[in-house]
C-alpha cells in the first residue's frame, strides 16, 4: 500500500517535471495556444483548426459565464427556492438542477479535454514543422476524417448516444443514491444531499434492512441454483443431441429452439395462467376432487420459488444447449480418435476431452448468465408482481433485488433508496464477475479481451 | 519505377520490443532484392514499413526522391502481394484486378483494357468472371500478381508470396516471378524465409536476424563471404560444417594432431591479432574432396551414413573439432565400395574463419592505413611533404595546433592503376593474392616501403597477376586523416564546422544539449542528427544539418543516440568551461 | 474362445439397442416438455370461449376463429391493430438505426488501433455491468420531468442509443476478416471510408442481416421499457398490451401471442446458425 502511494507520488512529480519541461521547451506558437486556444494554429496558417478551437473557447466561456457556472452551483445546492403550486409560485426544480449541473460538469470536462488537445495539436505540428514537413491544412483535416481518422467519424454518434442514454443516467442514478429524492420529497419539494443516509437505512435494522438481507439471501440462492440447473440441463441436452446414435438432429433441435424463439413475456404470462388459482392445473385437481395447490399465491413461497426455477430452465436451457452444441462441434474429432486408440472408455472421453473443453469455452458465458440470473427481472415480475408478503417492505418472498428495486422506484417512487440498491447490485455483480473472470481458465490461458 | 532508400530505419513496438534496428539499404531502380531470415527476424516488418502498413519508429524511407515516412500507403504508389493473397472474396477476378484503378478514378474503358492486358500476360483470361474461392492456389497467386502489375507502381513488394503453395507449384511460380521481373523491369522487394528462393531469385539478398541486417550482398558473395556464422549456416544446403579450432601461427588445430594450413589468400584477408586464439572454422560440404593416402587432410576410418542424391553423394562422418556428424558432399557416385580408410582433402582457399563472437575474421579491408609525416601549414595540411590537403582546419573535427606524424586512410575502392591527377598519392606494391567476387576483383598486396598490407578493389575487367609489381594511385580528395593513435582528425573531404563540445542531458525521453558557447545556433531549437561517427572510444561525432550547412558536435558516447534523432538545445548560464 | 467373442458381440449389440431406445425416450420427453406449453397456447387461441375458467382441463372443448376475429375487430378496449402498427414502426426504425450504430461501432473497434480503444472497450464492459434497469429508472424520471412519456419515438431513440454497447458479437465477426484484405485495399489506393463501403460492408452481409433481424425482433418482445414510457393505451406496443389481458381474456391473449410469435419463431429458425456462431465467438472472445 505504502509502496503504491510512493509510486503514485513519484508519478505525479514526474509528470509535473515533464510538464515544466514541456512548457520550457514549448515554442512561441505552443505558448500562444496555451494562452488563447487556436492562436498557435493560426500562426501555423491552419485557419480551419484555429477557428474551430477559437470557436470552442469563445462558446465555452460564453456558456459558462451565462449558464454553466450557475448550473454547477445548482448541482451543489439542488435549489434554494421552494415552489408552491397553490399560490402559483415558481420554485426551483431540484431534479432539473441536478441534471443541468451534471450536464455542465460533463461539458466542463469536455472543454478541458479540448483545451489539452489544442495544446497537443499545436506541439505536434511544431515538431512536424521542425522535421521540415508542412502543417496540415483544413482540407487535409477533412480528408483525414474519411481516412486516417475515419473511426472518429463513425464513433461520434454511438459515443454521443451512449453518453446521453447510458453514462448520464448511470451517473445520475449514483448521485440520486446520495440524496433524499423520493416520495414524498418530489419536486416541487426541494431535494437535498444526505450523504450515506440511504445506505445506512438499508444496512440497519429499521424498516428496510431486514427486507434487504432476506431478499439478498434468496437472490444469491436463486442465481446459483438457476445458473447451475440451466447449465447442467443445457449441457446434457446438447451432449445427448450430439450423440452419433441420434438420427434427425435438426428435427429434435427444433423444439428447444421453439421455446427459445417465443418472446419471453408470452411464455411467462402463459405460465402464470397455467399455474393460476383458476388455471388448468388447479382446475384438473379440483375436478378430480382435490384441493387447489397455492402455486403462486401469497402462501406458496417455495411452490412459487420452485416453479420460477423450472420456468426459467424452460426459457434458458435451449440457449445453453445451442451454445454448447456450437462448442461441441468445434472439438477436433482427432482428439476422440486418438483417445479411442489409447483405449479410453466413452465415459473417460467425456471426462477428459468433452468436459474440460466445454467448461473452458463457456466460463465467460457462465459468468454472464450468472449475472443475468442475478438480475432476472422477468420471471417473478410476471408470476407474482402484485403480491406483497408480510415482513417485507414493498416486496414479497420471491422478489429478487431487481424486482424490489422496480417496485420501490416505479410503483412507490422511493427513488433514492432504489438508486442505492442499484449501486449495491452493481457492486455485487461486478465484483463477482471480476473475481470469476480473473480466475477462469479462459482468462488465464489467453488474452480473451482482445 | 524508382529506387528505394532506407536510412537508419528502426521499429520499436510497444513494451520496447525492437523488431528492426538501424536498417540501411539502398535499393536500385529495377533491382530484385530479397529479405531473408528466420521467422521473427524483422524482414516482414521492414517490408511493411516500406508499404506504410507499419509506422516507422525512427529513420527515413525514400521512394524515388520523396521522403515517405508520413505518406499514406495509397499515396506511395507501390503494389504488394500478400502471403494469403488477400484477394477481395466478394469481388470477381475482374473487379479484384480493377479495384486499384477504380480507387484512382480511372475510366471504365481504361480499366477494362488494362485488366484484359494483365489477364493476357498472366494467362488468367478465362477466370475473369470467377470469384476467388473458385480458384486454385496457383490461380489466386496469379490474380494477386495481376493486381500489382496493373498499376505500374514504383515498387513491387512481396510478403512470402509462395509459402502457401505446394512444392511443385512453388518452383514454377518462382521462375515465373523471375521472368516477370525481367519483363516489367520493376523494383522488386521480396520477403521469404526460404533460402533457395532467396538464392535463386534475388539480385541482392538482405540476411536478417533479430531485427538486424546481418549482411547485404549478392547471392554469390553471401555464399562465399559470409560475415558471421549465422549467415554462413543459414545459406547453403546442406549446411556448412562448423569446427572449433585453435590458430597457432599459420596452422588451424582441430585437435592436438590434426591441423589445416592457412593458405596465402586466407592469410591476406585475416584480421591480424588472433594468433594463439580459439576460432571457429567453417567448411562447406562441397569444399571437401577425395584425396590420396599421400596428400590428405583427414583420414576417416568410419562413415556413419551415405545418402545418394543422384548428382551428388552425401557422407556423414566424424571429424575432430566437432561433436556432431560432419557432412561431406562429393560430386560423384561413390559406388558401394566404401571399405577401408577414406582420405579427404579441403579446398583451403574456401574455408571460413570466425572469432569467438561468431563474426568473420576474413575481411577485405575497407580502408588502408598508411603511416605518413604530416605538417600543418596555415590552413592546410601537407602530407609526406608533397601532397596538400587544403582548408584542413575547416575539415578537422578536433582542435590541433601541431602535428608531425599520423595515418592517412585510403579506401580500398579508391585506388586506380593509373595516375589521374598530379597530386595523387602513390603506393608501390607487390600483388600477393586475389579474391574474385561477383562484382569485383579484390587484390591483396604488400607495400614495398614497409611490407604493410594493402587491399585494393578493381572492376572485374582488370586482370593482374600474382607476384606482379604495381603502382597504385589514390586521389587526395578520397583521403581521411587520423593521428598516430587512431583518433579521427578528418572524416572526409566535407567541410564540417565548427566543432563544439557539448554536454547532453536526458530528461524523460528527450535529450537536451546544454551549451555555454556563444550560441552557434539559437537556443530552444531542435536539431536533427544526420549522421553519427565514432570519434574514439569515448566520444561520438554527430553531424547535424543546420540551414543546409553541416556542423558537428562532439558528444560523450551514449548508446541511445541514433541517426535521425532530435536534440533540443538549451542555454545554461553560470557554467564555466 | 469363439463363443465368448460372439457372446460378447451379442451383448454389445443388445446394449447399443437398449441405449438407443433410452436416448430416444428421453428425447421424446424433452420435446414434449418444450412443445406442450406452445401447443396449449395455440389450441387455446382457437377456443370458442374466451375465459380461462370456462375450460375444465388444459384444452378447450370446442374450437373457432372467434378470438382472432375479435382481436382485429373489437378494438374499443384493446386496440390490437394499433399496437401492431406501433410495434412495427418502432421495430423498423430501431432496426435501421441500431444496425447502423452497432455495425459502425463494431467495425471501428475491431479494425482501428487508436489510442483510446482499450479504454473504450473497458468502459463498455463496466457500463454493461450496471443493471440495465438502473439507467431505465432514471430515464423514466427524466422523461416524466420533461413530459416526454407516451411517445414511441422516444422509445426508438433510447433503443438505438443504447444498442452500440452490445457490439461484441459483431466485433467477433469483424475480427475474423483478415487484416491483409484491408491492407491490400489500402495499398490499392482506397481510403478507409472507401474500404468500409466497398470491402467491409459487402463482406459483413451475414452479420448485418443478423444484427438487423435481432434489432427488428427486440421491440416485439421487450416489455419493461415500453411499459414504463408508454402510458396511453393507444401508444402501447403489442407486448405491453398483451400483458394487460386478464384471465377472462385468455383466448384473446393466446390469439394475439400466436399471431406475433409465429413470424418471430420463423425468423429465429433462420437465424439459429448465426446466433450460435455469435454466441460461441462471444464466448471465446469475452
Amino acid at each position: 500500500m505504502k509502496r503504491a502511494f510512493r509510486r503514485l507520488g513519484t508519478k505525479i512529480s514526474d509528470s509535473w517535471t515533464n510538464f515544466i519541461n514541456f512548457f520550457k521547451v514549448a515554442n512561441v506558437n505552443v505558448k500562444a495556444s496555451m494562452g488563447l486556444m487556436g492562436l498557435g494554429q493560426f500562426m501555423y496558417r491552419q485557419v480551419g483548426r484555429g477557428i474551430m478551437y477559437l470557436g470552442v473557447e469563445i462558446l465555452g466561456i460564453l456558456f459558462f459565464a451565462i449558464y454553466g457556472f450557475q448550473w454547477l452551483i445548482g448541482l451543489f445546492t439542488l435549489g434554494t427556492v421552494q415552489g408552491d403550486p397553490w399560490t402559483g409560485k415558481d420554485g426551483d426544480n431540484s431534479v432539473i438542477f441536478m441534471l443541468l449541473g451534471l450536464m455542465s460538469l460533463i461539458l466542463l470536462i469536455l472543454f478541458i479535454t479540448l483545451y489539452i488537445s489544442n495544446i497537443r495539436d499545436v506541439s505536434r505540428t511544431s515538431k512536424l514543422v521542425l522535421k521540415g514537413e508542412k502543417p496540415k491544412n483544413f482540407r487535409e483535416d477533412l480528408k483525414d476524417l474519411l481516412d486516417k481518422k475515419f473511426y472518429k467519424t463513425v464513433l461520434f454518434l454511438p459515443l454521443l448516444g451512449t453518453i446521453v442514454f447510458s453514462v448520464l443516467p448511470i451517473v445520475f442514478m449514483i448521485l440520486i443514491a446520495f440524496t433524499n429524492y423520493g416520495d414524498p420529497i418530489i419536486p416541487p419539494v426541494l431535494v437535498d444531499w444526505v450523504g450515506m443516509e440511504n445506505f445506512v437505512r438499508i444496512f440497519s435494522m429499521g424498516d428496510i434492512g431486514p427486507t434487504f438481507f432476506k431478499i439478498l439471501g434468496w437472490n444469491i440462492l436463486w442465481a446459483i441454483a438457476t445458473t447451475l440447473l440451466n447449465y447442467v440441463l443445457g449441457l446434457l441436452l446438447a451432449i445427448l443431441l450430439n450423440k452419433k446414435i441420434v438420427k434427425g438432429k435438426f428435427f429434435w433441435r427444433l423444439f428447444p429452439i421453439l421455446a427459445y424463439a417465443i418472446p419471453g413475456f408470452i411464455t411467462l404470462t402463459a405460465f402464470k395462467f397455467m399455474f393460476a388459482q383458476g388455471g388448468p392445473i388447479n382446475n384438473m385437481i379440483t375436478s378430480n376432487g382435490g384441493d387447489p395447490i397455492p402455486f403462486l399465491t401469497k402462501d406458496g413461497t417455495w411452490w412459487a420459488r420452485g416453479i420460477g426455477l423450472l420456468i426459467n430452465a424452460w426459457l434458458t436451457v435451449p440457449s445453453v444447449m445451442l451454445l454448447a452444441t456450437g462448442i461441441l462441434s468445434n472439438i477436433n474429432n482427432d482428439l476422440y480418435e486418438a483417445a479411442k486408440i489409447d483405449g479410453a472408455s466413452s465415459m473417460r472421453q467425456f471426462k477428459d476431452i468433452t468436459l474440460p473443453f466445454v467448461v473452458f469455452a463457456t466460463t465467460p458465458t457462465l459468468i454472464t448468465s450468472f449475472i443475468g440470473n442475478f438480475n432476472n427481472f422477468g420471471v417473478f415480475y410476471f408470476l407474482r408482481s402484485t403480491i406483497t408478503s408480510d415482513g417485507y417492505f414493498v416486496s414479497n418472498d420471491t422478489d429478487l433485488l431487481i424486482n424490489w428495486l422496480y417496485r420501490l422506484s416505479i410503483d412507490k417512487q422511493y427513488y433514492s433508496i432504489g438508486a442505492a440498491i442499484s449501486l449495491i447490485i452493481f457492486i455485487i455483480t461486478s465484483s463477482i464477475s471480476l473475481i470469476i473472470y480473473v480466475k477462469s481458465p479462459a482468462y488465464k490461458k489467453e488474452d480473451t479481451f482482445r | 519505377m524508382a529506387n528505394v532508400k532506407l536510412i537508419d530505419v528502426s521499429k520499436v513496438y510497444k513494451g520496447n520490443v525492437r523488431a528492426v534496428t538501424d536498417f540501411n539499404l539502398n535499393i536500385k531502380d529495377g533491382e530484385f532484392i530479397i529479405f531473408v531470415g528466420p521467422s521473427g527476424c524483422g524482414k516482414s516488418t521492414t517490408l511493411r514499413m516500406i508499404a506504410g502498413l507499419e509506422d516507422i519508429t525512427s529513420g527515413k524511407i525514400y521512394i524515388g526522391d520523396t521522403l515517405i515516412n508520413n505518406v499514406e500507403p495509397r499515396d506511395r504508389d507501390i503494389a504488394m502481394v500478400f502471403q494469403n493473397y488477400a484477394l477481395y472474396p466478394h469481388m470477381s477476378v475482374f473487379d479484384n484486378l480493377g479495384y486499384s484503378l477504380k480507387c484512382h478514378h480511372e475510366k471504365k474503358e481504361v480499366i477494362k483494357e488494362k485488366v484484359n492486358n494483365v489477364a493476357k500476360l498472366l494467362n488468367i483470361k478465362e477466370l475473369l468472371e470467377r470469384k476467388p474461392r473458385e480458384l486454385s492456389g496457383g490461380q489466386r497467386q496469379r490474380v494477386a500478381l495481376g493486381r500489382c502489375l496493373i498499376r505500374n507502381p514504383k515498387a513491387f513488394l512481396f510478403d512470402e508470396p509462395l509459402s502457401n503453395l505446394d512444392a511443385k507449384l512453388r518452383v514454377q511460380m518462382r521462375s515465373e516471378i523471375s521472368k516477370l521481373h525481367k519483363q516489367v523491369q520493376g523494383t522488386f522487394i521480396y520477403v521469404t524465409h526460404d533460402q533457395t528462393e532467396a538464392m535463386t531469385m534475388g539480385d541482392r539478398i538482405v540476411v536478417m536476424r533479430d531485427g538486424y541486417a546481418q549482411q547485404i550482398d549478392t547471392p554469390v558473395n553471401l555464399y562465399e563471404h559470409p560475415v558471421n556464422t549465422f549467415v554462413a549456416t543459414f545459406l547453403g544446403s546442406p549446411q556448412m560444417n562448423i569446427f572449433k579450432v585453435k590458430l597457432v601461427e599459420d596452422k588451424l588445430y582441430l585437435d592436438e594432431r590434426t591441423y589445416l594450413v592457412v593458405s596465402e589468400k586466407i592469410k591476406n584477408k585475416m584480421i591480424p591479432g588472433y594468433d594463439g586464439e580459439e576460432l571457429i572454422l567453417g567448411i562447406r560440404p562441397s569444399d571437401f574432396d577425395i584425396a590420396t593416402s599421400e596428400d590428405y587432410d583427414f583420414k576417416v576410418s568410419q562413415i556413419d551414413l551415405v545418402e545418394k542424391l543422384g548428382n551428388e553423394t552425401l557422407l556423414y562422418l566424424d571429424l575432430p573439432g566437432r561433436e556432431e556428424n560432419t557432412i561431406v558432399s562429393l560430386k560423384m557416385d561413390m559406388g558401394d565400395d566404401l571399405k577401408g580408410p577414406l582420405y579427404l582433402k579441403v579446398n583451403k582457399d574456401k574455408i571460413h574463419l570466425f572469432n569467438d563472437k561468431e563474426e568473420s575474421i576474413l575481411k577485405i579491408n575497407e580502408f588502408n592505413y598508411i603511416p605518413v609525416s604530416l605538417q600543418l601549414c596555415g590552413e592546410d595540411l601537407i602530407v609526406e611533404k608533397e601532397h596538400k590537403i587544403s582548408h584542413f582546419k575547416d575539415k578537422c573535427v578536433s582542435e590541433i595546433n601541431e602535428i608531425n606524424q599520423g595515418l592517412i586512410r585510403i579506401p580500398s575502392t579508391s585506388f586506380t592503376l593509373s595516375r589521374k591527377n598530379d597530386d595523387d598519392f602513390e603506393v608501390e606494391t607487390i600483388i600477393k593474392a586475389k579474391d574474385v567476387r561477383s562484382d569485383a576483383n579484390v587484390y591483396f598486396a604488400e607495400r614495398k616501403e614497409d611490407k604493410s598490407r594493402i587491399t585494393f578493389i578493381t572492376s572485374k575487367d582488370e586482370h593482374l597477376k600474382i607476384g606482379q609489381n604495381i603502382k597504385l594511385y589514390a586521389p587526395m580528395s578520397s583521403l581521411g586523416v587520423s593521428d598516430d593513435e587512431g583518433n579521427i582528425l578528418m572524416v572526409n573531404d566535407d567541410i564540417i564546422k565548427p566543432i563544439i563540445d557539448v554536454e547532453t542531458k536526458r530528461i524523460g525521453k528527450e535529450y537536451y544539449i546544454l551549451h555555454q558557447d556563444k550560441a552557434f545556433v539559437k537556443a530552444h531549437k531542435f536539431l536533427l542528427i544526420e549522421k553519427i561517427y565514432d570519434l574514439n572510444s569515448k566520444m561520438l561525432l554527430c553531424v547535424i544539418n543546420q540551414k543546409k550547412e553541416k556542423m558537428s558536435l562532439r558528444i560523450e558516447r551514449d548508446d541511445d543516440f541514433f541517426n535521425g534523432m532530435l536534440l533540443y538545445t538549451k542555454t545554461v548560464k553560470n557554467k564555466t568551461k | 474362445m469363439n463363443d465368448v467373442l460372439v457372446h460378447k458381440g451379442m451383448n454389445r449389440k443388445v446394449k447399443r439397442v437398449l441405449g438407443a431406445v433410452g436416448i430416444y425416450c428421453i428425447l421424446l420427453v424433452v420435446c414434449a416438455i418444450f412443445l406442450f406449453p406452445c401447443l396449449w397456447l395455440i389450441l387455446s387461441s382457437f377456443s370458442s370461449t374466451g375465459s380461462l375458467y370456462d375450460v375444465p382441463g388444459f384444452f378447450p372443448e370446442s374450437y373457432s376463429f372467434d378470438a382472432f376475429i375479435k382481436l382485429f375487430t373489437d378494438t374499443s378496449n384493446y386496440n390490437y391493430p394499433k399496437w401492431l402498427l406501433n410495434t412495427l414502426v418502432i421495430a423498423v426504425f430501431n432496426c435501421i438505426f441500431s444496425t447502423m450504430l452497432i455495425i459502425g461501432t463494431a467495425y471501428v473497434i475491431s479494425y482501428f488501433q487508436f489510442k483510446s480503444r482499450r479504454g473504450l472497450m473497458k468502459s463498455a464492459l463496466v457500463l454493461s455491468m450496471f443493471p440495465s434497469f438502473m439507467g431505465m429508472t432514471v430515464i423514466y424520471i427524466l422523461m416524466t420531468q420533461f413530459n416526454f412519456v407516451n411517445n414511441i419515438w422516444g422509445l426508438v431513440l433510447i433503443y438505438s442509443c443504447t444498442a452500440p454497447l452490445g457490439y461484441l458479437v459483431q466485433k467477433g465477426f469483424f475480427d475474423t476478416i483478415p487484416q491483409s484484405i484491408y491492407e491490400a485495399a489500402k495499398i490499392d489506393g482506397a481510403t478507409n471510408a472507401r474500404i468500409f463501403t466497398t470491402i467491409t460492408l459487402p463482406l459483413a452481409k451475414p452479420i448485418i442481416v443478423y444484427t438487423a433481424l435481432t434489432s427488428f425482433a427486440w421491440p416485439w418482445s421487450d416489455f419493461i421499457l415500453p411499459k414504463l414510457l408508454l402510458i396511453e393505451k393507444d401508444n402501447w406496443t403489442v407486448a405491453v398490451g398483451l400483458m394487460q389481458l386478464g384471465q377472462n381474456e385468455f383466448a384473446r391473449f393466446a390469439a394475439g401471442s400466436v399471431f406475433i410469435a409465429i413470424p418471430i419463431v420463423v425468423l429465429y429458425f433462420f437465424l439459429v446458425k448465426y446466433m450460435v456462431n455469435g454466441m460461441t465467438s462471444g464466448a471465446v472472445k469475452g
